[in-house]
């Protein structure tokens, strides 16, 4: 036991670094997943005869999104909720317990405060006891605010489901703790740590998409869709969650032995070797901070691309569910005078220029997190303006984005053309995200704003983009009204090609951002630093 | 010979293919502060951090009679470690991390704290992201000094301290050294080791390549030599224990070996000595030397 000396008191320790943080995420999710009830009541209230709805869910598209169906007939709340937000909820827990996991193993010890604690009497376990620890109450929290707010919000589900949905939900998650405990004994830093255990949550959700589709046996490897069949709201079981448990508890054990026969600071991935001088390539400010994120555009541009490869390889089953269900017609379906293709691939277009959008703002707000680090100083207090070392965060993000789009029209067109005949031309996928492009500058110019005037609150232009994708996303079933919409620069700009370009309005939203642009790097230029 | 509270031997530790440790033994008494000195890179830091089970090694090292990697709870009890890079945690307040760090360590009595606080003009209050360098230093320092442990390792604990705040910290180690505490003290600032420490250790490229009592190493010290002849001096500068010789405005500078010293006085004599001023070389220039004469 002696391993484990002190386990109490740093969990402890983790409450009190963590106090306002695990507050504000228990509260927030559980207040997040449990107020998305209402609209999927609405949408069952709206909807004359619900087995449409099921129908419609078992579109191979549907089903690589979102996790099969599980309902025979028609949907309940709980059913249809179930069926659409329990990967989503799984996702989110665990990203959760990936960054928390992170913050409290690989990352104190690469920032040295894992060296203090080491030299005190405590267990060589007790640190990462204390975290599975304070990770296992934070989830256990969660999952019963989760069980009181469905029940409270909606008492028509019943509790026994809600608890089975509650519990597999927050179990997934936490099995992330144990594979995050894993990368951070391998890994030598925090952000390899992370991009292993996201890279590993990404890989369970491509095999539980293609698992669903085609071959199940996939999805019962991947965790996630191991997850789903727990058959909540339908049939409850909990056998995938015992398995999921035992996942869980065999990631902490062989943690644990990683953990043991390991030097502290070290990982099994051993650091490639360093440049010994800066690549000729690196020319200035520009290249330079574009060399320091090019990893990261290398990743999201996999991503960006994989993701519209799904979306081109899902154009062949569309026609036949379209014509099989009202509900996909009506979130499809804008101006009947157009093609359901057209229709389709103009949705899509504009789903992923939103989701593109979040990667440029990350690019963006990397001035800030320089900042934090105090790296800032180093390049500014050279002969480098304040407006050059800004501007060239600008430049990158604003580059990214179109490079983004280009890529968006070129997976979505070349995957899609294998599964469909009589796909638009490569030429319509071109301007259709090149359209988005204005929208994508006006989000990140309103970040740029942020940056120079409020950088404590950089994180309402993330809040801009998740109001700009609920609102166009969801609006397509909810009828929400137009000016909801029109609030946002993707909703204002037409859905090409579906409606005729606005080059009025593309000139409104470049000339606005710059002007935005302009305002935040006056601020920037004018506040202080650090 | 008393009580032995640290023992390496034969330690040597590798990071692939980079010999960091190449074999060092090292040993430390009770009541006795240990000077572990070496530039940038030589090996200091590790060898601590082998010393407290923070990484593996081959050869042995034990403290307290103890092994460092396998009884580590056992041994933290008795010992407390400043790093010399400070880092703590950004959101929370220097006074609750040091009142954090006294809890772990199993520290009840907590009544020199609040004098050392006031001593090292630290102000609690603040959160340690606002902390400077220098005041990360003096938490971790106050946290150590307030336990009472057997042991105390301070790894270049003064690297970020003011004139003041350092003499008010070698204070602070000469009352451990009187309650008959044993300290083991890194740093590449001569005059602090040389000021406190009864024996010292000269570690380079991962090798104790001096030891000793700072007495016992007076044999390798040199004496500095300003002096003027009537006549010019011929040969001197070509004796093996003859160092750094330079001629100036009539006046010779070099360094001679202690043991030497009469020879080389001897020799001096021959052409008639105006001026002659001797001075002991200080353990920095003695460092230096040695350095060169590696290199």
């Amino acid at each position: 036991m002696e391993r484990f000396s002190k386990t109490f008191l740093l969990s402890s320790f983790i409450f009190r670094r963590e106090r306002i943080r695990i507050v504000l995420y228990i509260v927030l999710i559980s207040a997040f997943i449990v107020g998305m009830v209402p609209i999927f009541e609405e949408m069952l209230r709206t909807t004359p005869d619900t087995s449409v709805l099921v129908e419609t869910m078992k579109n191979p598209a549907m089903v690589s999104m979102i996790g099969p169906v599980f309902v025979e007939d028609s949907y309940t709340t709980g059913s249809i909720y179930a069926n659409y937000m329990s990967v989503y909820v799984g996702l989110m827990f665990a990203a959760w317990n990936i960054l928390f996991t992170t913050r409290h193993t690989r990352l104190d010890e690469e920032r040295g405060r894992m060296e203090i604690i080491k030299s005190l009497p405590v267990g060589d376990y007790a640190n990462i006891s204390g975290t599975i620890t304070v990770s296992f109450i934070i989830n256990l929290l969660v999952c019963l605010f989760l069980i009181v707010g469905f029940k409270a919000l909606s008492p028509d589900m019943e509790l026994k489901s809600i608890v089975n949905f509650s519990i597999s939900t927050t179990v997934f998650g936490f099995l992330f703790t144990g594979i995050t405990l894993i990368f951070a004994q391998i890994s030598t830093s925090s952000t390899l740590t992370n991009s292993l255990s996201f890279l590993s949550l990404f890989a369970f959700y491509i095999l539980r998409a293609v698992g669903d589709v085609s071959y199940e046996f996939l999805s019962l490897i991947s965790p996630l869709g191991l997850m789903t069949r727990t058959q909540s709201f339908v049939n409850d079981y909990y056998f995938p969650i015992v398995i999921l448990l035992v996942e869980g508890l065999i990631g902490i054990l062989l943690a644990g032995i990683l953990l043991k026969n390991r030097d502290l600071n070290a990982g099994l991935i051993r650091e490639r070797q360093g440049r010994r001088s800066l690549s000729p390539l690196v020319k200035g400010v520009n290249s330079f901070n574009l060399s320091l994120q090019k990893s990261q555009i290398i990743v999201w541009a996999l991503v960006i691309a994989i993701f519209s490869a799904m979306y081109g390889a899902t154009l062949g089953d569309l026609e036949t569910y379209i014509e099989s269900s009202d509900l996909m017609a009506k979130m499809l379906i804008v101006n009947p005078d157009y093609s359901s293709t057209d229709q389709f691939v103009g949705l899509l277009i504009l789903i992923m220029s939103m989701i593109t959008c979040l990667p440029v703002l990350l690019f963006l707000n990397r001035v800030l997190s320089e900042e934090k680090k105090g790296l800032t100083d180093a390049i500014i207090n050279r002969p480098v303006s304040r407006s050059k070392y800004f501007g060239s965060f600008i430049l990158i993000a604003s580059l990214v984005a179109v490079a983004y789009q280009l890529l968006v029209a070129l997976s979505f067109w070349g995957v899609g053309r294998e599964f469909l005949e009589g796909l638009p031309d490569l030429k319509v996928f071109f301007i259709g995200a090149i359209n988005y492009v204005p929208a994508i500058f006006f989000t990140m110019a309103v970040a740029v704003l942020l940056v120079g005037l409020l950088p404590k609150y950089t994180w309402l232009s993330y809040l801009y983009l998740g109001y700009s994708f609920t609102v166009l996303y969801l609006g397509r079933v909810l009828d929400f009204p137009e000016i909801l919409e029109k609030l946002t620069p993707f909703g204002i700009l037409p859905n090409y090609p579906l409606e005729e370009l606005d080059y009025g309005m593309v000139l409104i939203l470049l000339a606005l951002s710059l002007v935005l642009c302009g305002i935040g790097m006056y601020g920037y230029r004018k506040r202080d630093i650090g | 010979m008393n009580e032995r509270i640290l023992e390496l031997k034969d330690v040597k530790k590798s990071f692939g293919a980079f010999q960091a440790l190449k074999g060092i033994n090292l040993e430390l008494g009770k009541g006795e502060i240990l000077g572990f000195i070496g530039p940038n890179g030589a090996g200091k830091t590790t060898t601590i951090r082998v010393i407290l089970g923070l990484i593996g090694a081959t050869g042995s090292s034990k403290v307290f009679g103890l092994d460092s990697w396998r009884d580590s709870v056992e041994i933290h009890k008795r010992l407390s470690y400043v790093p010399g890079d400070v880092n703590l945690w950004p959101n929370l307040t220097g006074g609750e991390v040091i009142d954090f760090l006294l809890k772990v360590q199993g520290q009840e009595d907590l009544s020199y704290k609040d004098k050392l606080i006031e001593k090292f003009d630290l102000d609690p209050s603040k959160k340690c992201k606002t902390y400077s360098k220098g005041n990360r230093q003096k938490v971790a320092l106050i946290a150590s000094l307030s336990s009472d442990v057997d042991l105390y390792i301070f790894d270049e604990p003064t690297s970020g301290l003011d004139p003041l705040m350092e003499s008010l910290f070698q204070e602070e180690v000469k009352k451990l050294k009187e309650e008959g505490k044993s300290i083991l003290l890194s740093s590449h600032i001569l005059s602090e080791v040389e000021k406190l420490c009864d024996t010292i250790n000269i570690i380079k490229d991962g090798l104790i390549i001096e030891k000793g009592k700072l007495s016992d190493m007076r044999h390798l010290t040199m004496s500095k030599i300003t002096a003027s002849t009537r006549e010019e001096v011929q040969g001197i500068d070509s004796l093996s224990y003859v160092k750094d010789y330079s001629y100036e405005n009539g006046y010779m500078n070099f360094k001679v070996e202690n043991d030497h010293i009469g020879e080389a006085l001897a020799l001096l004599n021959k052409f008639e000595v105006l001026s002659l001023e001797a001075r002991q070389a200080s353990l920095e220039e003695l460092f230096m030397s040695h350095y060169e004469k590696e290199a």
